[in-house]
């Protein structure tokens, strides 16, 4: 059935964008998160280094160890043992420069270091931090520059001058930074989430056909290749079941009219053998109404099989509904089996020549069912009235009742009105709470994918258990053709059902 | 078990009618005979497979005198199915209209067209009651092989349909026309039935659309010819919303 609802659409096609969003956010805090750890990180191992290196053993703490050690005495320099020690451990060196830039004291001073420096030369040490290629380190004391050399290689000096708008812009240029990282962010958010969705929707169609038992062959390019063989392996197997259970219930349906001939065949010769005692043909009798009652079960059975798997497209033609009724009412009462039920068919005038257009069978069908249905519940009798009348497409005749109604319903109604079919039995009745369960159940069938398998499952109460597959199947079969049933009745008062059906 | 007779009453002409049922369950076959005995019908045989039936039948029609007269036939049968094997019956120029029912345990509208395409003249789906089947029986049987004693009475008056005659117990003596005469002669075939007005139009003007004011005219006249107060009909009464039916004495 083209009809069924799409109900798990619009569910399906929110959630599934919702869910990859949340996952690109994620993934752009951990982005974040990334960056904010790098920082503390990076502050932590400066931190670090600041200490091991800066503080004893270092450039600084030697400079500081030469110039407290380093003493003139006499017109001589002279360096305490403790400090030469501390420049031994470094393999460092020093000399003592005098302000016209001659070296004037000097320990452990390579051979390739000059002794003497013009002004320019400091300078460039000085800005270089480095003398001949090694490491340099200076100390300006009352008597010169203290000059500390260490070999090649062991440290980096650096000097940097910036433009002071660049420091002033520096906020900005943060800021910038940021915006732009922002922007590449949310790019790729709104690229990742498009290309998502786009993959996602062939996927989200297919899984849909397959919620609605439908086939769906799915055959995606790239990454998700193997998903899309996935999905039509999965219907493939469905479709499999289906077919099996279909064929299944076909199977059982076919092979027990056979035996069931029989119990009712001899049900029936006992019923009417006049040898047999009053009570026995009573008996005989019961037999052969439960056995038509199984007979009942098993084609609602098949029908609601046939319906649920398309087994076979509708058999659609026009269908002059009157005589549809009158052939239905009239084998009733042709039967003769039920005196206790009679019924009575009324046709308004403006239905006389009502056309829907349907599958006979199944709209006999589903008259039979509610017939079947009224003396189901009223087994010491009660006379049914059939009424078929039209109604033409107002909103507000139909308002409220066909909420559940398929969009192919509501179509029909604005193009030519429905058709009623009107069964209401003057028996017992319902009560409210029998009424809603029975409502609440036909609901359920509509949502179940089938209304067979609906029937098998546990009814949630008596009263709907008691109805079993009969009032599904009308409501099914009213659904197929783009109807809707409602049913109606108070304790006491009766039961009705209303079949509607868009007229031709 | 004897089988309690008396379905609706099956016309005498009919009962020695000679009928050849096919199915393979044996059971349902002594079954359905035995439901046929009871009804009234003298001249059943029973066979369980196609090939078996052929050979009946064959040796049946070999004169016009012992030659089957109606086929009862289960559809699921093994080897040849019952719509092969009513083309072969069909393929025999004695069987070329010999009516047959089908039996069928199938309940699909493909098997329904499928086999009254074929040539059946109706089917009973299974499981059916007795009396269904002997009224499809008899009614097929009517239909087909027409009454020898053409006489219906009723309350007021008997029809004779060979010569379209009603002799009215006032002494009159009026003549049917030929659509009444067709409208009486289907009513009567399903004499104590209710015949819905569409499947009376049907049956006489091959449409039931647009027939309706034409059979109630017809009606009103019939009744003028064969009830005592045409206003209170005791014979062809009307069964409100649904149709008419006629009442035998």
């Amino acid at each position: 059935m083209s009809r069924r609802s799409d109900k798990a659409n619009r569910g399906a096609q929110t959630s599934f964008p919702r869910f990859f969003t949340k996952q690109l956010l994620a993934f752009l805090l951990l982005a974040f998160l990334v960056v904010v750890v790098d920082f503390f990180l990076y502050a932590a191992i400066a931190y670090s280094e600041s200490e091991n290196n800066f503080n004893d053993g270092t450039p600084i703490t030697t400079v500081r160890a030469v110039d407290a050690g380093l003493a003139q005495e006499d017109g001589t320099y002279a360096l305490s043992p403790e400090a030469g020690d501390v420049l031994a451990e470094q393999g460092a060196w020093a000399l003592l420069m005098d302000d016209a830039g001659a070296a004037v004291w000097e320990k452990d001073v390579p051979a390739d270091v000059p002794r003497s420096f013009t002004p320019a030369d400091t300078a460039m040490a000085a800005h270089y931090g480095t003398l001949a290629d090694h490491p340099a380190f200076f100390w300006s004391r009352d008597d010169g520059l203290l000059v500390v050399g260490f070999p090649k290689d062991t440290y980096w000096h650096m000097t940097m001058a910036l433009p002071a708008s660049t420091i002033r812009n520096l906020p900005l240029y943060l800021l910038l930074l940021f915006a732009v990282d922002l922007a590449i962010f949310f790019a790729t958010y709104f690229v990742s989430r498009r290309r998502t969705q786009r993959a996602v929707a062939p996927i989200l169609g297919a899984l849909d056909n397959l919620s609605e038992g439908r086939p769906s062959t799915l055959r995606l390019k790239g990454d998700l290749a193997d998903v899309g063989e996935r999905i039509t392996e999965a219907s493939a197997l469905l479709e499999q079941k289906d077919a099996a259970r279909a064929n299944w219930i076909r199977g059982v349906s076919h092979d027990i009219r056979t035996p069931l001939s029989m119990i009712m065949g001899y049900a029936d010769a006992v019923a009417h053998d006049e040898r047999a005692s009053e009570d026995v043909r009573a008996q005989a009798a019961v037999i052969r109404a439960q056995g038509l009652r199984i007979a009942d079960l098993v084609t609602d059975l098949n029908t609601a099989s046939r319906l649920d798997y398309d087994m076979q497209p509708l058999d659609l033609e026009r269908i002059h509904l009157a005589r549809t009724l009158r052939s239905v009412v009239a084998a009733h009462a042709n039967d003769g089996l039920d005196e206790a039920h009679p019924i009575e068919l009324e046709v308004d005038d403006d239905a006389a020549d009502a056309v829907v257009l349907g599958d006979e069978r199944l709209i006999a069908r589903a008259v039979e069912n509610v017939l079947a249905n009224a003396r189901l519940h009223n087994e010491r009798g009660c006379s049914v009235s059939v009424r078929l009348s039209a109604r033409p497409s107002e909103k507000a005749s139909c308002g409220g009742r066909d909420a559940d109604a398929s969009p192919a319903a509501a179509a029909a109604a604005e193009s030519a009105g429905f058709a009623v079919i009107r069964v209401a039995d003057d028996g017992g009745g319902i009560s409210r709470e029998d009424l809603a369960a029975l409502e609440a159940r036909l609901a359920r069938s509509r949502t179940a994918a089938s209304a067979s398998g609906c029937a098998v499952g546990s009814p949630s109460s008596t009263a709907t258990a008691e109805h079993g597959l009969g009032l599904v199947l009308v409501d099914r079969i009213a659904r197929a053709h783009g109807g809707f049933i409602a049913l109606g009745g108070t304790p006491g008062e009766g039961f009705t059902v209303e079949i509607s059906l868009p007229l031709a | 078990m004897a089988m309690a007779g008396g379905f609706g009453g099956v016309e005498r002409h009919l009962r020695d009618k000679r009928i050849l049922l096919v199915d393979d369950e044996a059971e349902l076959a002594d079954m359905v005979a035995t439901i046929l005995h009871g009804a009234g019908f003298s001249n059943v045989d029973v066979a369980h497979a196609s090939t078996e039936a052929l050979a009946c039948i064959d040796e049946r029609a070999a004169s016009p005198e012992s030659a089957y007269q109606l086929f009862v036939l289960d559809v699921m049968l093994p080897g040849m199915d019952g719509f092969e094997l009513l083309a072969r019956i069909r393929g025999r120029t004695a069987h070329a209209s010999t009516p047959v029912l089908f039996l069928t345990a199938k309940d699909e509208p493909f098997d329904r067209v499928s086999g009254l395409s074929l040539g059946a003249d109706d089917y009973l789906t299974k499981p059916f009651l007795p009396q269904e089947l002997v009224l499809r029986i008899a009614a097929v049987l009517r239909r087909c092989y027409a009454e020898e004693n053409p006489l219906l009475e009723l309350e007021a008056s008997r029809v004779n349909f060979a010569t379209a005659e009603v002799e009215r117990a006032d002494g009159d003596t009026v003549l049917l026309t030929a659509k009444e005469h067709e409208i009486l002669s289907v009513l009567a075939r399903n004499a104590g039935r209710i015949v819905t007005i569409d499947a009376l139009c049907e049956a006489c003007w091959g449409t039931s659309f647009g027939y309706e004011n034409s059979l109630m005219a017809h009606i009103r006249r019939l009744r003028e010819k064969i009830e005592a107060n045409p206003s209170r009909p005791a014979s062809l009464v009307t069964v409100k919303g649904l149709g008419y039916k006629l009442v035998k004495r």
